[in-house]
């Protein structure tokens, strides 16, 4: 980059601050960060089994399927598949009961799966909450070990 | 030296100051989330991703639906059909390949769950999508 500052006169004292190589300097180190800083983006992901999947990912469905239901007052219905009626449990006791039970799963490779289900009325925040404390649960880094999945309403399945 | 009179212009200083408002746009349209703007619920427990370009899908506190910066309106049949062209559109011409077949769900705090289960349940049963990435802020508490 030429810089031409008057052609300097012998004698002319040069009273401002060479400014050029400051901002040559913070252009790159601007353009260092812009590389640096890939932007991440944060997400959950919650599974939508198809129904086409289900059988052939769940061998036996009625094993040990646990199921957890939010009511409109936040309260959670919990099922764990063995029992026939589910059972009414505060909000705050789902880590407490869904610990040992997930720890009971066998962990074959695949990953433990909790169906999550919501009242109509839960606001977003709620259900992804909801979702955020099971995904707690998993011991690995990324919380990929423990799947939440969406229980799709049987009237809303595609018909095959 | 010749004491001749200079004719151009000195472009550097020009130059340097566009170079840097075109930094500032870059910075601003990285940092600028995709899709409409909302508050997103937060979370503890998530994975981070660099962006795959994954289309974004968002619905917002009144249950209007959009695509990237596009509304659509009300979530219904009509608006889930017009997201699925889209999506699948912007799929047909990936920025990163790895976004397709992938959709970025961006969801208001504060909307009931009956507006985003619609979207859910088409995404899966009508487009096939196995696994939704919610979009969440991250918890600092």
């Amino acid at each position: 980059m030429g810089m031409s500052t008057g052609g300097g006169k012998p004698g002319g004292l040069q009273s401002e601050i060479n400014v050029t190589p400051l901002i040559d300097v913070l252009l790159v180190l601007l353009i260092i960060f812009l590389v640096v800083m890939p932007i991440m983006m944060k997400m959950e992901t919650l599974e939508v089994p198809r129904n086409i999947d289900t059988e052939q990912e769940m061998p036996d469905p009625n094993a040990s399927q646990l199921t957890v239901f939010v009511k409109p007052d936040l309260s959670i219905d919990f099922s764990d598949g063995l029992s026939e009626n589910p059972t009414p449990i505060a909000a705050t006791d789902l880590i407490r009961i869904l610990r040992p039970k997930l720890e009971a799963m066998s962990t074959s490779g695949n990953a433990k799966v909790v169906f999550v289900d919501f009242d109509p009325t839960v606001p977003w925040k709620e259900v992804v909450g909801t979702m955020d404390q099971i995904r707690g649960l998993a011991s690995d880094v990324n919380h990929d070990e423990i799947k939440v999945a969406l229980k799709v309403k049987e009237a809303d399945l595609r018909k095959q | 030296m010749l004491d001749h009179v200079r004719n151009d212009i000195n472009v550097t200083p020009l130059v340097d100051v566009m170079l840097v408002l075109l930094i500032i746009f870059m910075l601003m349209t990285l940092i600028m989330g995709r899709g409409h703007d909302v508050r997103l619920p937060s979370a503890k427990h998530f994975s981070e991703e660099k962006d795959k370009m994954q289309p974004v899908v968002t619905v917002d506190i009144d249950g209007n639906l959009f695509v990237e910066k596009n509304k659509l309106g009300p979530v219904t049949e009509a608006t889930l059909k017009e997201m699925n062209q889209q999506v699948t559109a912007a799929w047909a011409a990936p920025k990163n390949p790895e976004g397709v077949g992938r959709i970025y769900l961006k969801a208001d705090n504060g909307v009931e769950y009956s507006k985003v289960y619609p979207v859910l349940v088409y995404l899966n049963q009508q487009m096939g999508i196995g696994a939704v990435d919610l979009a969440i802020s991250k918890d600092n508490r």
